[in-house]
């Protein structure tokens, strides 16, 4: 029923979006953390720093990121010259698009649900003689984790749908890159209509189920 | 303290990235920039090419303004085949272009579309400002190529000025041939194979030759090839007689022999 180029993509595009949510998940929960908790300065500088991506279209996410890593780039000359390793037009490149993208939809609702554990319980884990780590771990992550993993989920979906900076960074490679969205763009550019529309019906019933399941998540942490 | 700084991010980068990815390096293996209206004739030649040659193809398809760009900011592309000659000759003047690999493999007309039965006649370009045409779809002029050969023409009849107002610009050919579909649009302005997607859009007139710079589709080995011998072999292939049928299946125009 579907082709081998449809089956390709979809599974690039699972891999990139699972891989993208795992690699953003620690930084992420760090920084909710810090914007959370932490009394440091320039909160707010970090919290708008963190939201950019948010803002600008991803095409120009992409874009930066490109003229970051690629060979010619400050820090992809690096990795090119001294490590032979170039990411550009790779998959590891789409990951770190969706990564880049998704990261702010993860930090909004993980740090939200981490504001709403009640000090006063990491206050008794403190005098209790608890290390900063350990009422993180054993209080404040156990207490929010269904905003982070309904956060991860929403991290998961925005990788899924990742379209812009993704052909910027990892290009439109069939077998390699090419991810549904992008396959989608390609029937859309090449009037293949039926198959682009099969496409964006597997796509829906992705993002469907896992928009499901992270609302029916989060529903849960208020009552 | 440059080195230091050097080291930092090579840790920090070891760590995100847990193990090497395979970057494309091999000889026997080229990556292809491809202007997105000629996937399916260069997936069929790619199948050919492969048959005979002793290595893999791959291919990043996009619109050809941004290939262009991508490769300016270090994409390791070894071919680009691109739908305007604009994008080569600004790769050219940047020096990233193999000397002596240019090749122009295909050309195209330029014609005006309308939805079909909609009974708009266009019998010459000036048929455009009638009152009838309030919308003409072209692509838009700085990104795609249809787009600023639309302009160029417009321009070299003495119409665009007057139909200015009437232009709707729209993000590539697809765009063009939607609108025009839909009748959002009264009359768009494509290429001629853009013009065969779609059967419910019909053309009505197409524009002289000598209205326009010649439409041609160029293909060029880039310096960055770590591949050179078969991009360089590529790039023949595409230009070869059996390639040009393909094409041909295809609707497009062959430059017949270069």
């Amino acid at each position: 029923m579907l082709s081998p180029e449809e089956i390709s993509a979809i599974y690039i595009s699972m891999k990139v979006a699972v891989c993208s949510t795992l690699l953003i998940l620690p930084p992420a929960i760090f920084i909710s953390w810090v914007l959370a908790k932490s009394s440091i300065r320039g909160k707010s500088f970090i919290e708008t720093l963190v939201n950019m991506p948010l803002a600008l279209a991803p095409v120009v996410s992409g874009f930066f990121l490109l003229i970051l890593i690629s060979r010619t780039g400050v820090v992809g000359r690096i990795l090119y010259e001294d490590l032979g390793i170039e990411l550009t037009f790779t998959w590891y490149a789409a990951v770190l698009a969706s990564a880049v993208i998704a990261f702010p939809l993860l930090v909004r609702v993980a740090r939200v649900a981490m504001e709403e554990v009640d000090p006063k319980l990491e206050n008794a884990a403190r005098t209790l003689g608890a290390s900063p780590w350990r009422v993180f771990y054993t209080v404040t992550l156990p207490l929010s984790i269904r905003g982070v993993i309904a956060g991860s989920i929403l991290a998961f979906t925005r990788s899924l749908g990742e379209f812009g900076a993704t052909i910027m960074l990892a290009g439109n490679i069939p077998g390699k890159t090419q991810t549904i969205p992008l396959a989608v763009f390609n029937c859309v550019q090449t009037g293949h209509e039926d198959e682009g529309l099969r496409l964006v019906f597997i796509a829906t019933i992705l993002a469907f189920s896992a928009l499901f399941a992270a609302q029916s998540i989060s529903s849960r942490t208020t009552h | 303290m440059q080195t230091q700084a050097r080291r930092l991010v090579i840790f920090v980068l070891f760590l995100i990235v847990p193990f090497r990815p395979t970057a494309y390096g091999g000889d026997d293996e080229i990556l292809v920039f491809v202007a997105a209206s000629l996937t399916d004739a260069m997936n069929e030649i790619k199948e050919r090419f492969e048959e005979r040659a002793g290595g893999r193809v791959f291919f990043s398809f996009g619109s050809s303004g941004t290939l262009c760009r991508q490769i300016q900011k270090g994409a390791p592309a070894d071919v680009f085949v691109s739908a305007s000659p604009i994008q080569i000759d600004a790769l050219e003047l940047d020096g990233l272009v193999l000397l002596d690999t240019r090749k122009d493999l295909l050309t195209n007309n330029l014609v005006v579309i309308v939805p079909s039965g909609s009974g708009l006649r266009v019998a010459q370009a000036e048929d455009l400002a009638q009152k009838e045409v309030v919308k003409i779809a072209i692509g838009e002029p700085d990104a795609v190529p249809a787009g600023a050969y639309a302009k160029e023409a417009l321009e070299n009849l003495g119409l665009w000025d007057s139909l200015h107002p009437k232009i709707v610009p729209a993000l590539d050919v697809r765009a063009v041939l939607a609108y025009v579909e839909r009748q959002a649009a009264d009359a768009g302005i494509v290429y001629g194979t853009d013009a065969t997607i779609s059967d419910k859009v019909e053309v009505v007139y197409e524009f002289p030759e000598d209205s326009h710079t010649a439409i041609v589709y160029p293909a060029v080995v880039l310096k960055g090839s770590k591949a050179a011998a078969l991009a360089r072999e590529f790039v023949d292939f595409l230009s070869s007689a059996e390639a040009g049928r393909v094409f041909e299946a295809y609707g497009f125009k062959t430059t017949g022999g270069h």
